[in-house]
């Protein structure tokens, strides 16, 4: 029952703050839901008993699609990321403003259904319900909040990922009528003997919705502008945990369906994500917008997981799932100095700022220790993660792992100049009457910094989860 | 007259009484305030619908031009609630207008026509049953006698329809020289892969495939729906096209079993082309009218794609489909039709910002056009789902994912609508419209159905068991 209840909660919650009328009672009842998914999962990995872990149903009994999940060690890692972060996420804005406060705690706490139940679903048809779920509510968070170009960034992120999710959609009905009995369970589709040329063609079509979702050279077009472009609140959302998705449906429906695609294409996949490593970075050396330069940084890291999937080793698959969790931990944290910086100074303009950490001591510090961890310096959790991802993919090809490689240079250059634009070097007027940043934020990035260093100096409990 | 005439004519009948009821109170010298009338006329329609799901039976009728059976009574039960929601949505432009009970009469003259249609077993009841439904709906779609537009609608209308009213009699007169009978059965059995006889059946099917606007005889659709007021262009796109396509279906199944080599190749062309066509022309139009016009002949193309199918499984999912359709196409009609009747804008831009002043409504159109567009977790998805699945046994896997990916397109312009709604305009932006009592019942009725037939998929059960 447990991932049942991992995707009732945030439903629930979410459908009754629509009727929450004080904005303090709203914030304080969104806490609360996370509070209880974060306890529930916890207690699902270390504490409850494994047969809780499932749960099947009937559901459209027709068509032979039954309302099934399992919590395994991939699902339960990124349930714990996903309802960890919506808990930072909302302590982390729970000082900002927003205007019709009670549809956008509502909608979030749905997108966090969504994400619960592609994480957790064991069904073809049931994921691809989740996988749109949580799209739904992201349309409409990044629609209502944030930049003055919104409407028309969303437009096309959602156009962009639902055409993705139709030809998905293909896939599995094609697959589901290769099924000896016609079911849509996840085992009878691993089950499957399909020749070659099946697995070439099915391949693409599910690979394209999900390279569409992480985003990856060269579908990664809509991501920029809707990070960009959206509250920091759902970017955080949106990054930290709804790129994972991407990556996660890989590993769970491509490698293990079509593994004959997967073996043939896998140059074809190393280098668009190469490609897409070294030009996201170049692109974020040169961004003046912080929230842009976190979005292609963040499509650089993307792109290296992905690689890594397909160099098709253990080692590497081990650095990926890690990296999974590590990296919704790291944006996560990004985005909130962003944000702060940006309820502070007013602008998100590097050019404009300076001097920053003469005013705001403590918000340097953690973006100092951000900052390494997005470099994947040792120590910080990252690098654990990025030295298995990169020591796979030199066991698969030496010269693409140099390449790949380069990400920790490149990141290290656009990361740090962006710290230092921000935090040192003398105050100019904006930043003059900067104030540090309030308690709320600082709980949630001392919380994030805990996670990252713990986990790496000691990491051995990730990998003991993802085993 | 065998003694179960009464139970199974019953819902004709009743149409017939509240037929008659309305022309008695036309007679009388003292007319009843404007509100007690719709009152009482909303009451006897709801008693019609209740009605339809008590004391069925199977029988013939009439020398067995007439069947009925709990399927043919289920799909009457769903115009019967098609035409309350109208009648229920069209209250606020009736109080103004002063021909409300013949606004009715028509409406439900023509209701008559297409349950007789519905039920016909015999090429004459088919054909009398399709004029019925026809022509009192030309005389209503000019009932807005001071408008121009209305005049050119209507008389489209009336010359389509009895231009292909020909051709169909043409059709139906082969027929009958090709096999020397009317009724369906024995056509069935006579009836052979030759040259005459596919003449025959295809100017008959040409007629019938007018009636839903499929390419390539969509043409007058867009004229004709722009010209009507709102309430008869709901009821052009609901019920006369569910009413036609009932009677596709069972003209398909019982009476052209042995061409079906024939029409299954013609049904996946003219589908494809329907839906292409159709989303194509969708994407131009600036009349919100025009824009459901083109997008109801794209739907029309999916249920054709599912009706080459030729499978009790195929029927089953194009009416509960029909039914889904219903209610969001109502949905987003019971939202224009208010704002046509408060303020008289129709166009797509006018409902730039309308979010601001109508959030109810907002939703409801949104969430409507969601269903239209097919996106889970609306009913609209399970629709689509089950018309592909049941579709994908008879055709290849490319023409369903082409079919497929017109999803896209489709998303686009009902998503460029919902854009509009949602984008933030502070200058220009729609005053507050009242909603009235029987507006919102209808409304939240259309969105509740939305909301739960697709996840709760009993309906679909239930269809399945009728057959």
């Amino acid at each position: 029952m447990v991932p049942v209840w991992l995707i009732l909660i945030p439903l629930l919650t979410g459908l009754v703050s629509f009727g929450l009328q004080n904005a303090k009672a709203v914030k304080a009842w969104a806490l609360f839901s996370t509070i209880i998914s974060t306890t529930l999962i916890i207690a699902g990995i270390y504490f409850l008993n494994p047969s809780s872990l499932q749960f099947n149903a009937t559901w459209l009994k027709l068509l032979g699609s039954n309302f099934s999940f399992k919590l395994d060690g991939m699902s339960k890692m990124l349930c714990l990321l996903t309802a960890a972060s919506f808990l930072i996420i909302f302590i982390a804005i729970n000082k900002n403003e927003y205007k019709n406060s009670k549809s956008f705690y509502a909608l979030m706490l749905l997108m966090q259904a969504g994400f619960m139940g592609v994480f957790t679903a064991t069904d073809a048809l049931l994921f691809y319900f989740f996988w749109e779920l949580a799209l739904i509510p992201a349309y409409f968070l990044c629609s209502m909040w944030g930049g003055e170009k919104r409407i028309q960034v969303t437009f096309k992120f959602f156009v962009y990922t639902f055409a993705g999710s139709l030809i998905m959609l293909c896939g599995i009905i094609y697959l589901y009528f290769q099924t000896p009995n016609q079911t849509f369970s996840l085992e009878s589709f691993y089950n499957l003997h399909l020749s070659n040329k099946q697995q070439y063609i099915l391949f693409w079509l599910f690979f394209i919705a999900f390279a569409i979702k992480m985003p990856m050279f060269p579908f990664h077009t809509w991501q920029p502008d809707t990070y960009e472009q959206s509250s920091t609140g759902v970017t955080m959302a949106l990054s930290g945990v709804m790129a994972k998705m991407g990556i996660f449906a890989v590993i769970r429906w491509v490698v293990p369906i079509f593994p004959e695609a997967v073996n043939h294409f896998s140059n074809i996949v190393i280098i668009l994500s190469i490609i897409g490593i070294v030009y996201a970075s170049l692109i974020a050396i040169r961004q003046d917008d912080i929230k842009r330069l976190i979005a292609y940084s963040s499509i650089a890291h993307i792109s290296l997981m992905c690689a890594a999937i397909f160099s098709q080793n253990n080692t590497a698959m081990q650095g990926v799932l890690i990296q999974m969790f590590n990296h919704g931990i790291v944006v996560i944290g990004l985005w909130i100095v962003a944000d702060a910086v940006e309820q502070q100074v007013g602008t998100r303009k590097l050019s404009e700022l300076g001097g920053l950490a003469q005013k705001a001591p403590a918000l340097a510090i953690f973006i100092v220790v951000l900052a390494f961890a997005n470099v994947a310096l040792p120590l910080a959790s990252s690098f654990i993660g990025e030295f298995l991802m990169l020591s796979g993919l030199f066991q698969y090809n030496i010269i693409m792992a140099a390449i790949a490689g380069t990400t920790i240079i490149l990141s290290s250059i656009y990361t740090l100049n962006m710290v230092q634009k921000i935090f040192y070097g003398n105050t100019v007027t904006l930043t003059e009457k900067a104030v540090d940043i309030s308690g709320n934020i600082k709980i949630a990035l001392t919380i994030l910094v805990i996670i990252i260093i713990v986990l790496g100096v000691y990491p051995q409990p990730m990998f003991n989860l993802v085993k | 007259m065998p003694e179960n005439f009464f139970i199974l004519f019953k819902q004709e009948l009743w149409l017939v009484a509240i037929i008659f009821f309305l022309l008695i109170i036309k007679l009388k010298t003292k007319q009843p305030a404007v509100t007690t009338l719709l009152n009482r006329i909303n009451v006897l329609l709801l008693l019609n619908l209740i009605s339809g799901f008590f004391f069925n039976e199977e029988g013939r009728l009439f020398g067995k031009m007439f069947v009925t059976n709990h399927l043919y009574v289920f799909e009457k039960n769903i115009l019967n609630l098609a035409a309350l929601l109208i009648s229920l949505q069209s209250t606020k432009w009736l109080e103004n207008h002063k021909h409300i009970i013949e606004f009715y009469v028509l409406l439900l003259s023509s209701l008559l026509g297409m349950f007789l249609m519905i039920s016909a077993a015999n090429l004459l009841m088919l054909y009398v049953g399709l004029e019925l439904s026809t022509i009192p709906l030309a005389a209503a779609a000019n009932f807005d006698l001071h408008k121009k537009i209305s005049g050119e609608g209507a008389m489209k209308l009336i010359i389509s329809s009895a231009f292909s009213s020909t051709i169909l009699l043409l059709g139906i007169s082969f027929l009958y020289g090709c096999t020397g009978t009317l009724d369906f059965s024995v056509i069935n059995n006579l009836l052979q892969q030759q040259p005459l006889h596919i003449a025959a059946f295809l100017l008959f099917f040409v007629g019938l495939l007018f009636k839903v606007s499929a390419v390539p005889f969509h043409l007058w659709t867009a004229d004709v729906y722009e010209g009507s007021p709102v309430a008869i262009t709901s009821f052009l796109s609901v019920a006369s096209k569910a009413a036609a396509m009932f009677a596709i279906l069972n003209v398909l199944n019982k009476m052209v079993q042995p061409l079906f080599i024939t029409w299954h190749t013609v049904l996946i062309w003219v589908a494809l082309a329907t839906i292409i066509i159709g989303n194509l022309f969708a994407i131009r139009q600036q009349n919100l009218k025009r824009l459901l016009a083109f997008s109801s002949v794209s739907q029309v193309g999916f249920m054709l794609l599912a009706a080459s199918a030729n499978s009790a499984v195929s029927n089953a999912s194009i009416i509960y489909f029909i039914l889904i359709y219903v209610f969001s196409n109502l949905a987003v009609f019971g939202v224009i039709s208010l704002v046509s009747a408060a303020l008289q804008k129709e166009t797509i831009t006018e409902y730039q910002s309308f979010y601001t002043n109508n959030k109810f409504l907002s939703w409801c159109l949104c969430i409507g056009f969601f269903s239209l567009a097919g996106v889970p977790p609306t009913a609209g998805f399970f629709g689509k789902l089950f018309l592909l699945m049941s579709a994908a046994q008879g055709i290849t896997f490319v023409i369903l994912t082409i079919a497929a990916l017109n999803m896209v397109i489709s998303m686009y312009y009902y998503l460029r609508v919902v854009k509009t709604v949602f984008a933030k305009n502070e200058n220009i932006g729609m005053e507050k419209i009242a909603i009235p009592v029987y507006n919102k019942i209808a409304l939240l009725i259309c969105v509740i159905g939305i909301l739960l037939t697709g996840v709760l998929s009993g309906a679909y059960s239930y269809i399945i068991s009728l057959q």
